[in-house]
């Protein structure tokens, strides 16, 4: 009897067994993906009051043309929508949107409300997963500023399919250039990222260079020639007054940068021949030397956590890349490459620095992690310098110019990637990325 | 005097009798008990860290994205998802491409568009620039009140991407006649450098790759063995010849298709199919690496491996329900996610036409594990 039992108690286990077994998986690894921009499409937002109409429209049209311009999506024309959008609530019909390859799709919805206010919602869709991706959102806001409104849908969808930080709400500063070459007049101008709402902040009767943004947006410091001498100069952006700086008679000051937390400068000082790092509060008082070699030591810019600052020397005989505390102190080398590097810019994340760096007769902008180590270089040409970072550190605009007399300069953006190489403003340089806007 | 006794040997025999059947019965169960008790099996000790590398990590799901703050100034308010769409036919999915073969390079859909150079430089100034004198009157910049469509400015006439430049030539009228008229030809101008990272060693190159330089996804199998030395001292008077290509491709493909079976899935416990050959196995990896698409993905996700898990139908299509993060490797939790939905929609858009796989197989195919790694494409 025992051994019956065991025998029942045998088989009983293999039947158990046996299904699991069959259970088993088919297991496969996939491990060489495509890199394309991912298709989507944006219908026309739905007006939902009388005036709403050229809002709905144009709403659409800047979004797309942010997620487009980013590089990693591509709009799918409205010519081959097989379904519209006809209202706000009404059922997705993913099918639809299926056949055309969709594989994201923003819906919006916009209305007017009092004089002034329009109010924009949107839902974001993965289509082949039939799933809402996140919650709508609703945005309230002065018509005036429905390009910001914009820009925030653009920067929610961005978001929440790449995982990235948002940056399409954001501004730039820059060097506005016009006139031949050898008599070119030069204007700061500040503009929304993707080159609309221009406006200048002060007059062609002097040179300017270097614009920065302070951390919360609202100033801006740059150098000035109207004095026949590079001085340094902050601006409030709101009230377009402006305070010289670190005005020490005698001395030349160039190359600001504010510091992460806004309170203080960093900058290089000319005194006879010799050229060092010097730090000021924005309140006034006795600058703070940092370095002290006799070499040039120029292009600051800290990391966002305000520890240390990257800068280009050349101590070493060529300009290079170092690294140093922000209080000043002893400097690591960076750079080994070929060439020469300067104007780094530390990455908003932290983990990348943006350089121009000059080889063989070519300019490029490239990163390299905060050692130096893998260094990448992203563009090259004739010309290319100034990097700054999108706020989202994962876009860089840049300054390229044409040989020649009638050669100008124009801003560019890339991808970290080195994809997406393209043109944002004709007659400009030197620009700075601001943070997002608040 | 005899009753008593034949009462008490009733009462005795009752007594064993019972005890009898308690030993037989409840002994049975006691030694039942016994036995699962004494079941021994072996283990093995592992540290608390090694506990713990075990453990799956990331979230379970990645359908919970990170919710979007809205502008200080703006009020921004949840509105409700709206109703499922009520489609009792939807429409069939569009005819999928056939399946590239492996020596293809990925194409995208639509060639990318050449940089948009503006068309006429800006004349003195900006004139759609407000110029403020730091000098006048504060004044705050305000936003543009007209509705601007401007948002990119017009493109140059297409050029044709060639790899060289070349100039627009048309045909010259005025010149004199000749036995062969100059022909029009396209303006050409050599590729931009925007899909692909110049390097040091690629400064002299001036278009991008036509084809992927990365190998092929699966080698080619080794040329069947030589013919055996019998067979060359059976003909002496052959010459010896090389397999030819064709021979080469018939027996790699036998020996891919019967003596390479794939074997790291063979079913230990049976089935009622044959295993998975190599091929199918190859055939659906290229199916579903066909619809996955990391371009849009952040430089976190890039670095992120996911396992991702699903059963399918007999007729070799996934069903979207079972779908699910199995693990997670070389990222945070958003990354994972991300990750995860880009795996997610690679399975449900190639898979919606079934993945070819052979019906009397389905028991070794009916659950997959498909690891996606994305790594290789990581900015460094």
């Amino acid at each position: 009897m025992i051994h019956r039992f065991f025998a029942l108690i045998s088989l009983a286990l293999i039947a158990l067994m046996a299904p699991a077994s069959a259970q088993e998986p088919l297991r496969i690894e996939l491990d060489n993906p495509n890199i394309e921009p991912l298709p989507f499409a944006v219908p026309n937002f739905i007006a939902e009051t009388a005036g709403a109409d050229q809002y709905a429209a144009d709403l659409a049209r800047v979004v797309a043309a942010d997620l487009t311009g980013s590089g990693l999506f591509r709009e799918i024309p409205s010519t081959a929508f097989i379904s519209g959008v006809t209202s706000f609530d009404s059922p997705v019909q993913f099918s639809d949107w299926k056949a055309i390859n969709a594989q994201a799709l923003v819906t919006g919805s916009v209305s007017t409300a009092g004089d002034d206010q329009i109010v924009v919602k949107f839902r974001l869709f993965d289509v082949f997963s039939e799933n809402q991706l996140g919650e709508g959102l609703q945005f309230v806001g002065s018509r005036a500023g429905w390009r910001r409104m914009a820009h925030k849908v653009a920067d929610a969808v961005y978001s929440r399919i790449t995982g990235e930080g948002a940056y399409f709400d954001s501004r730039l500063v820059y060097v506005s250039e016009s006139g031949p070459k050898n008599a070119r007049s030069k204007r700061i101008a500040i503009m929304d990222y993707d080159g609309a709402n221009n406006q200048f902040l002060t007059t062609d009767q002097s040179i300017v260079l270097a614009p920065r943004f302070s951390p919360d947006g609202n100033r801006v410091i740059y150098t000035s020639y109207e004095t026949g001498f590079p001085k340094i100069y902050i601006l409030d952006i709101g009230t377009v007054s402006r305070q010289n700086l670190a005005d020490q008679p005698g001395t030349m000051s160039f190359a600001p940068r504010f510091a992460p937390d806004g309170q203080s400068v960093i900058y290089s000082l000319t005194t006879g021949s010799n050229t060092d790092l010097y730090k000021l509060s924005v309140n006034g008082g006795a600058p703070q030397q940092l370095t002290s070699d006799p070499t040039i030591e120029t292009a600051p810019s800290f990391a966002p956590d305000g520890s240390q600052i990257v800068f280009e020397s050349d101590r070493s005989g060529t300009p290079q890349l170092y690294v140093m505390p922000a209080g000043g102190g002893a400097a690591t080398r960076i750079s080994f490459g070929q060439g020469r590097y300067g104007t780094p810019v530390w990455s908003p994340r932290g983990d990348l620095i943006a350089f121009t760096k000059q080889n063989r007769g070519r300019f490029h902008i490239g990163v390299m992690n905060t050692d130096g180590s893998g260094e990448r270089l992203l563009t090259a040409s004739f010309l290319d310098e100034g990097p700054t970072w999108a706020p989202n550190g994962r876009v860089i605009m840049f300054t390229r110019e044409t040989a020649g007399e009638g050669g100008s300069s124009t801003l560019y953006s890339v991808d970290i990637s080195g994809r997406n190489l393209r043109p944002i403003k004709q007659g400009a340089s030197d620009p700075n990325w601001s943070p997002l806007l608040q | 005097m005899f009753g008593e006794m034949k009462t008490g040997a009733y009462v005795s025999g009752a007594g064993h009798l019972g005890l009898f059947l308690w030993l037989i019965i409840g002994g049975f169960f006691v030694a039942r008990d016994d036995f699962e008790a004494i079941t021994v099996t072996d283990v093995s000790i592992i540290t608390a860290d090694e506990l713990q590398a075990l453990q799956p990590s990331g979230p379970e799901t990645g359908d919970a994205p990170p919710a979007i703050e809205a502008p200080s100034e703006d009020q921004a308010v949840e509105t409700p998802a709206p109703a499922p769409a009520p489609r009792p036919a939807p429409e069939p999915a569009p005819a999928p491409a056939p399946a590239p073969t492996p020596e293809e390079a990925p194409v995208p859909d639509e060639a990318p568009e050449p940089p948009v150079i503006e068309e006429t430089p800006e004349p003195e100034g900006d004139p759609g620039a407000a110029e403020l004198d730091p000098d006048a009157a504060p004044a705050v910049p305000e936003e543009a009140e007209v509705i601007t469509q401007d948002v990119t400015r017009a493109p140059e006439p297409e050029v044709e991407i060639a790899d060289t430049a070349q100039s627009e030539v048309a045909p010259d009228e005025a010149a004199e006649p000749t036995p062969e008229p100059q022909e029009a030809q396209e303006e050409t101008a050599p590729e931009e450098t925007t899909n692909q990272v110049v390097t040091e060693a690629d400064e002299t190159s001036n278009s991008a790759p036509t084809i992927s330089t990365r190998p092929g996804r699966k080698p080619t199998p080794p040329p069947a063995p030589a013919p055996a030395q019998t067979e060359v001292a059976e003909t002496p008077t052959e010459q010896p010849t090389t397999p030819g290509l064709e021979d080469l491709i018939n027996d790699a493909v036998t020996e891919a298709n019967q003596d390479n079976a794939v074997e790291d899935n063979v079913n230990p416990g049976g089935g009622t199919g044959e295993p998975v050959t190599r091929a199918e196995k190859g055939a659906f990896i290229l199916a579903i690496q066909r619809c996955w698409n990391v371009g849009a993905l952040s430089t976190d996700a890039l670095k992120v491996t996911v396992t991702v898990g699903f059963t399918m139908t007999p007729d070799a299509k996934p069903e979207i329900g079972s779908i699910r993060l199995v693990g997670a490797e070389g990222g945070s939790g958003a990354a994972v996610d991300r990750a995860y939905e880009s795996a997610r929609r690679a399975i449900i858009r190639c898979g919606s036409a079934g993945f070819g796989l052979p019906a009397d197989k389905y028991d070794q195919w009916r659950g997959v594990e498909v690891r996606f790694n994305a790594t290789t494409k990581e900015i460094r």
